[in-house]
């Protein structure tokens, strides 16, 4: 790991890892871990009905909607939205049609999510807010989410934390959030 | 900087081992994927073993990134408990150090944000005032222009340093060139060399 760094960077380099260690104390790993168990929903008892959520037996996609996006033009000046001709905000999208749908396992506690909106949808499901939200890069022509409020269910148990709002091959756009294999990932993701 | 004290990764038979470069510490990560799978069966052994081995890594790299202890602390617990929640599916399970980092650092991030919000760490830094009481004046200097930085910034700084990573392994992580990785590296501590001679 030397890649020709003058002695001056690399005295700086040691003093960030000096620095770094200041804020790493060894910790006692049983502990964390005692924590970690401690604060999971997935032990113990809860194991059994996740273990259910995940069978498989649940569709990956229900649509439930319909959004349509009435847009001008791709100006600055923001269109209405509409979800079955409820008005559901302003965005800054070309005019489109969205398909409301649950995505069980996605994970995006790690992605971006960038506001694009406010908008209200005719789902039947409760959302944290009305805001839509852009996921990292994913063009937010073809994906839109919104957040769930937690516990939101189905006949088929949990729908998860997000109302994906998908339109074209946007399902395609979503597999780096499935885990590999999921058997509740789009079909797109092989 | 006569003698590194950097993390380096050394795979071999599919083993992942730690080893610090002088040598005052090796801790081997068995068989990675073993440990995954056993994780997922919800093996505390198995997770302990993990934890043991590279928590300090994750909390080195939250650290340089947050400037905070408490954040730091915060954002490795996080990876653990997503960890021991949601395991990854990795195609290479020697990957596993990796995939925990990104979530740290992610974690971190957020962190960060949430502490911009209240103008904690930006604050701080432009003041100028003295971070962390227990650190000696060169450490507290370092951490203000730090602080400068931006996270993405921190991030690859604490990667390579902190943390030990190859430019190459950077560039994976952060999604760039390796030879990219080395140029912003380079102009990173350049810049942090000119704001320690100013102080």
């Amino acid at each position: 790991m030397t890649e020709a760094l003058s002695s001056e960077d690399l005295e700086i380099g040691r003093q960030i890892r000096v620095l770094a260690d200041t804020g790493a104390p060894i910790r006692d790993a049983n502990a964390v871990v005692r924590t970690v168990i401690s604060r999971s929903p997935r032990r113990s008892l809860l194991r059994l009905p996740m273990a259910l959520a995940a069978s498989g037996v649940l569709a990956l996609v229900v649509v439930v909607g319909l959004v349509s996006i009435d847009y001008a033009d791709s100006s600055s000046s923001p269109a209405s939205a509409h979800v079955g001709g409820v008005p559901i905000g302003e965005f800054n999208l070309g005019g489109t049609t969205y398909g409301i749908s649950v995505a069980r396992s996605i994970d995006l506690r790690d992605a971006r999510l960038t506001e694009m909106g406010e908008a209200r949808q005719n789902s039947g499901f409760r959302t944290e807010g009305s805001t839509v939200y852009q996921v990292d890069d994913v063009d937010p022509g073809h994906v839109l989410v919104m957040k769930l409020i937690p516990g939101e269910r189905d006949d088929a148990g949990s729908i998860g934390e997000y109302l994906v709002l998908v339109r074209g091959n946007g399902f395609a756009l979503l597999c780096p959030y499935f885990q590999v294999g999921d058997p509740l990932a789009p079909s797109e993701c092989g | 900087m006569g003698h590194r004290r950097c993390l380096d990764v050394k795979r071999s038979k599919g083993a992942v081992h730690l080893m610090d470069m002088d040598g005052t510490a090796d801790v081997p990560l068995a068989e990675p994927a073993m440990l995954l799978a056993a994780v997922r069966e919800h093996d505390q052994a198995a997770f302990t073993q993990l934890v043991a081995a590279l928590d300090r890594d994750l909390l080195r790299l939250a650290y340089v990134i947050t400037g905070s202890h408490q954040a730091a602390e915060d954002a490795a617990q996080a990876a653990w408990e997503r960890l021991w929640q949601k395991p990854p599916t990795l195609r290479e399970p020697a990957k596993l150090r990796a995939w925990l980092l990104t979530v740290c650092a992610n974690e971190a991030r957020q962190t960060g944000r949430r502490q911009r919000r209240g103008a904690a760490l930006e604050a701080r830094a432009a003041s100028g005032s003295a971070p962390t009481a227990d650190l000696t004046a060169d450490l507290a200097d370092l951490q203000v222009a730090l602080g400068r930085l931006t996270t993405s910034d921190r991030e690859l700084l604490a990667l390579r340093f902190a943390v030990g990573l190859a430019s190459a392994e950077i560039a994976e992580h952060l999604g760039l060139s390796p030879e990219g990785a080395r140029t912003r590296i380079h102009r990173l501590l350049q810049r942090l060399r000119r704001e320690l001679s100013h102080d």
